[in-house]
């Protein structure tokens, strides 16, 4: 089986995309008789390439006029697969593999799905399995028509490292692309700028459970003073009292942090699967059946902002001695 | 200009506890008791086209607005429901029910695209994704059959100076695209902050809107016979549940002072570091 990974060198997050394909490749059973990568630019040739964890037959770059019209990768994708055909393509988790894998199996008359966690060859079928049911279930497909076109599944954050390109052998294809007609005016704004929970050792996660902007923006500053990032369900965030940037969850952020003080979610499957990679999981909610416990180490019944309010002054006080004895040992010395 | 937003009715799956998630042995899960919900991110692409609607009142192609579902009955309250808060029509397509088109959005879109064309629409609204195949894909698949472009992850959509225009926003890698694009075309939501819900009809809209019908469609009614319903892409196999929760240990503690006391000595004094 031949396959290609398929990337936008531009991409914020390019890093990470390439830790959750290289967590495909891993988990996959599958030896393919060759991977090639192909990887579009808009801005300039890139001079460093991300580590994939497969030995790469190919590297073609591509080069996109219209970065932001994903008609111009597609155009170029249906170009490639007629001149180099694969049987299977694999696409990032963001959107636009998202994007990318439906439209071009639609335009090959391949099989697309998105979401994926594992990916297998099994007596000449490909077979995949992804959540479904608002991830309180996985399902596992066969997919009948090649090409396949997969977007992996979200992942923890690891982003991978980069390598110089002159260490490779890569290939530049430059295509004529059309500016997309239906675009009469264009124009990219700042979003909210990244956090720190991606990587953050200690998150506390708030819920719908805090009830108002208030409570939140009181937990938030808990959150500051025991050294955690703060995080947010979808609920908090769409009713505005916390920022997009804070999501966590099946269409936000998927943290793994030392610790995860999870406090007032309910615990659905799309909240969960952003924190159940966490090393520990600490639950608080006033609902004892409440199905974040279910995958919470420890878990706490009672009301979130007095359990938490009395954490902050436990940490302080603890905080202070640690302080204080730290001074002792400087006076000692001195 | 007329305008379609589909929309999935799904169960609430907060509702369910863990026993709950047991299914048949053609897979599906008995959800029968559980109360039914409009999918997040179409109850989003919905009010964004009601106040889309309401910009246009005053222009000389004012919005035409059609609320669509393809389900087997269970979403008609909900048509009511948009009725009653302003949408002209309200469209469900139903299909023999013993296919199965959970995991097919190629099916589903290819219903919807079918409409589209038989009714002349300029604008497809949906949501990004949701419902028990988690798809994803259906609004991708609308705009390939269609053959029009689309928008993915839209947060806002207003009216623009041209007529045959709209300023759509939506968010791409770490930025927010503003653009002015030209009809027709197709919007998916995600994330909209400005129109997170559905509003509420008053009691007095609800009363209009019980006396209004429904339009309900079969597939052969747009050109589709039962055998182009197969999914023909890909097979479910099986399902599987979570893996069995952990064992969580929950504090004891008459107050909250003495829970919080107990969880830093015994659990997080060695995972923080002060």
């Amino acid at each position: 089986m031949k396959a290609a990974i398929v990337l936008s060198f531009d991409i914020t997050s390019l890093q990470q995309q390439v830790h959750e394909i290289n967590v495909m490749l891993n988990n996959m059973g599958t030896r393919f008789s060759s991977v090639e990568l192909w990887l579009f630019y808009h801005d300039q040739q890139p001079e460093f390439l991300p580590e994939i964890s497969c030995p790469l037959s190919d590297i073609k770059l591509i080069k996109v006029e219209y970065a932001h019209s994903p008609e111009s990768y597609l155009y170029s994708l249906v170009y490639l697969m007629g001149q180099y055909p694969m049987d299977l393509l694999m696409f990032s988790s963001d959107g636009l593999g998202e994007e990318l894998a439906t439209r071009l199996a639609y335009r090959l008359n391949g099989s697309s799905v998105l979401k994926v966690e594992d990916c297998s060859l099994t007596s000449a079928r490909l077979e995949i399995i992804k959540p479904v049911y608002g991830n309180n279930l996985t399902a596992r497909f066969v997919l009948e028509s090649s090409p396949y076109c997969l977007s992996v599944a979200k992942q923890p954050c690891r982003p991978v490292n980069m390598i110089p390109c002159e260490l490779l052998k890569m290939e530049t294809i430059t295509l004529d692309q059309t500016q997309p007609w239906w675009v009469k005016e264009s124009l990219t704004i700042l979003d909210q700028p990244k956090t720190g929970l991606a990587d953050a050792d200690l998150v506390l996660v708030v819920g719908q459970g805090a009830n108002n902007k208030e409570t939140v923006d009181v937990l938030q500053g808990i959150a500051n003073t025991i050294g955690a990032e703060f995080g947010a369900s979808r609920p908090v965030v769409m009713n505005a009292w916390a920022d997009m940037n804070r999501l966590i969850g099946a269409s936000g952020l998927i943290i793994s942090p030392k610790l995860c003080i999870a406090a007032g979610v309910s615990g659905t499957g799309v909240f969960s699967v952003g924190i159940k990679s966490s090393e520990f999981i600490v639950a608080i909610n006033i609902d004892s059946k409440a199905r974040i416990f279910q995958i919470a180490d420890v878990g706490i019944v009672g009301d979130l902002a007095t359990v938490l309010l009395e954490l902050e002054k436990v940490i302080l006080v603890e905080k202070d001695k640690k302080d204080s004895s730290h001074g002792c040992i400087e006076d000692t010395t001195q | 200009m007329k305008i379609a937003v589909c929309f999935k009715i799904i169960a609430d799956y907060d509702r369910l506890s863990h026993k709950d998630w047991e299914w048949d042995e053609r897979h599906f899960v008995d959800m029968s008791f559980v109360r039914r919900v409009f999918n997040c991110f179409d109850e989003s692409a919905l009010e964004t086209s009601l106040k889309l609607s309401r910009q246009l009142e005053n222009v000389s192609d004012p919005a035409e607005l059609t609320a669509i579902t393809v389900d087997d009955g269970q979403g008609d309250l909900f048509l009511k429901h948009l009725m009653a808060v302003g949408y002209d029509h309200a469209v469900r397509i139903c299909c023999n029910n013993r296919l199965d088109l959970r995991f097919n959005p190629l099916v589903i879109s290819h219903l919807i695209s079918r409409y589209i064309k038989q009714e002349g629409q300029k604008l497809v609204v949906l949501g990004m994704q949701g419902g028990e195949g988690d798809n994803g894909q259906t609004g991708f698949l609308v705009a390939e059959q269609l053959g029009w472009p689309c928008i993915r992850e839209v947060i806002d959509v207003v009216m623009a100076e041209s007529p045959d225009c709209l300023k759509v926003k939506s968010r791409i890698d770490g930025a927010i695209l503003k653009q002015t694009i030209k009809l027709p075309m197709v919007l998916i939501m995600g994330h909209s902050l400005n129109s997170p819900y559905l509003r509420v009809p008053t009691l007095k809209q609800k009363l209009n809107a019980k006396k209004k019908q429904l339009t309900i469609l079969s597939n052969i009614d747009l050109g589709l016979d039962n055998e182009a319903l197969l999914n023909k892409d890909k097979t479910l196999m099986d399902l599987h549940g979570q893996k069995p929760g952990k064992s969580c240990a929950f504090l004891e503690g008459k107050t909250a002072q003495e829970q919080a006391q107990c969880l830093y000595d015994r659990y997080l004094k060695e995972r923080l570091s002060l």
